[in-house]
């Protein structure tokens, strides 16, 4: 009897040692993380903005170009603004291009070409304050470039992209259950 | 590393161009480019040359043709590598920066790049430079840069900052002529022999690169937080986060701020 009773103490000494070193262990990658972070916002394709508007502040800016005496500076997600610098001095704000979700663009003659997390644009600015979408060319990269995408700036995790669900045109913050995506050092 | 010690010994002698840095069209047998008539910052995904447009994804490069009834046929697209990053055209060239290599496409009759060369550079798979890359007649300068804050610009941690000159009088066999250490490379803008880096939170620099052996630093405005700039011939615009800034560098001995806006 008094053997029985050493092999089950042993038994139940063992398994409390078990337990103790398995509550010591790092879960980290099976556990759900709930943090703050960012969601991108979406917008459906009907309702894709390509129009002129009246100039506005220069906010989160990206990529700029330089056509004759025009500096044309992309405003992230929003679209361009452009600038009359041939006063070298003193430019002057003229007209804001909105074009939904736009981050990358180039100008050649009287069109831009202008993309965002799903399609790329091509638009007539002869009249820059009236500008015309002329055409729509979808889904030219072969892994949808919105999947590449993440918010500029920002460190910690995020929402991932998902090009089924339209034209990414900001980011929101967004208490985050099990987020895919971070910005990693 | 054996790539640079070999490059490194190598010495190079050439002739500074003193003509202005226009966009020309025609090489040297004469053969005609498609122009362009916009300059772009040396981040550009996207060029477009007359009726062609060349656009880089994560992975590709894909030429588009425009048509007359206004769609964009596609001519050409081709897996060129992983991470790139950066467009440059040049007289019938393309420099395409990734986080690893620098390749360089020749235009064909047809004005479809056609791969000349894959230039590393590193040998370690865990550095990934951002790389914007520009060019004059003779040379390609690219800029290696770590991120200051872990990873703000999507550029890999590394612990390399620094312009390398490659002469590209042979596309398909680029040869490192030096480098050149710097705080934060970023953005640059290229005119002839007069080049503007932006240093992002060290601000922006202007070397003279007529030697790139001996690249000679002219000004350094500083406090300023810079990425990119574009080099017009006798002003270069200059980008940050939040604010844009002009110079006027049509007298080089007397380059000077002439506005800025900022948020």
């Amino acid at each position: 009897m008094i053997q029985l009773s050493t092999i089950l103490l042993d038994k139940v000494f063992y398994s409390l040692i078990l337990l103790l070193l398995l509550s010591s262990c790092d879960y980290s990658e099976f556990e759900i993380v709930e943090t703050d972070g960012l969601a991108p916002v979406y917008i459906n394709r009907d309702n894709l903005k390509v129009e002129s508007e009246s100039p506005r502040e220069l906010g989160d800016l990206g990529k700029i170009v330089v056509i004759d005496s025009f500096l044309l500076v992309n405003e992230l997600y929003k679209g361009i603004h452009v600038i009359n610098n041939s006063n070298p001095g003193s430019p002057i704000g003229l007209v804001f291009w909105h074009i939904s979700g736009n981050i990358d663009f180039t100008v050649t003659g009287d069109l831009l070409y202008a993309d965002n997390s799903l399609d790329l644009y091509t638009i007539d600015i002869s009249d820059i304050y009236n500008i015309q979408l002329l055409n729509t060319t979808e889904n030219i990269y072969q892994t949808p470039q919105s999947e590449q995408y993440y918010p500029v700036g920002y460190l910690g995790y995020f929402e991932c992209v998902d090009s089924e669900k339209g034209i990414v045109v900001d980011w929101e913050e967004k208490f985050l259950i099990d987020p895919k995506c971070r910005t990693t050092p | 590393m054996k790539y640079t010690i070999a490059l490194l010994s190598l010495l190079f002698i050439w002739s500074c161009s003193d003509t202005v840095d226009d966009q020309n069209t025609t090489d040297v047998d004469g053969t005609t480019f498609p122009d362009v008539n916009a300059l772009s910052g040396s981040y550009a995904n996207m060029i477009a040359a007359e009726d062609y447009l060349y656009v880089i994804s994560d992975t590709e490069l894909i030429s588009f043709r425009q048509q007359e009834d206004n769609s964009l046929a596609e001519i050409d697209r081709q897996l060129l590598g992983q991470d790139l990053e950066s467009l440059h055209y040049r007289t019938g060239v393309l420099f395409i920066g990734s986080s690893q290599r620098m390749y360089i496409c020749q235009l064909n009759s047809e004005n479809i790049p056609v791969l000349q060369s894959r230039t590393l550079y590193t040998d370690f798979s865990d550095l990934r430079p951002c790389d914007p890359i520009v060019a004059n007649d003779e040379l390609a300068v690219v800029s290696l840069s770590s991120s200051t804050q872990v990873s703000e610009d999507g550029c890999g941690l590394t612990e390399v900052n620094e312009i390398r000159f490659y002469n590209i009088n042979d596309l398909t066999s680029p040869q490192l002529v030096n480098t050149h250490s710097m705080t934060n490379p970023k953005g640059m803008a290229l005119d002839n022999n007069l080049l503007f880096v932006c240093e992002k939170q060290a601000g922006l620099k202007v070397m003279n690169i007529a030697d790139p052996m001996n690249p000679i630093e002219l000004y350094h405005f500083e406090d300023i937080d810079k990425y990119d700039a574009i080099a017009t011939g006798t002003t270069a615009i200059v980008v940050g986060t939040s604010e844009i800034y002009e110079f006027d560098y049509s007298d080089p001995t007397d380059i000077h701020r002439i506005w800025s806006v900022k948020i």
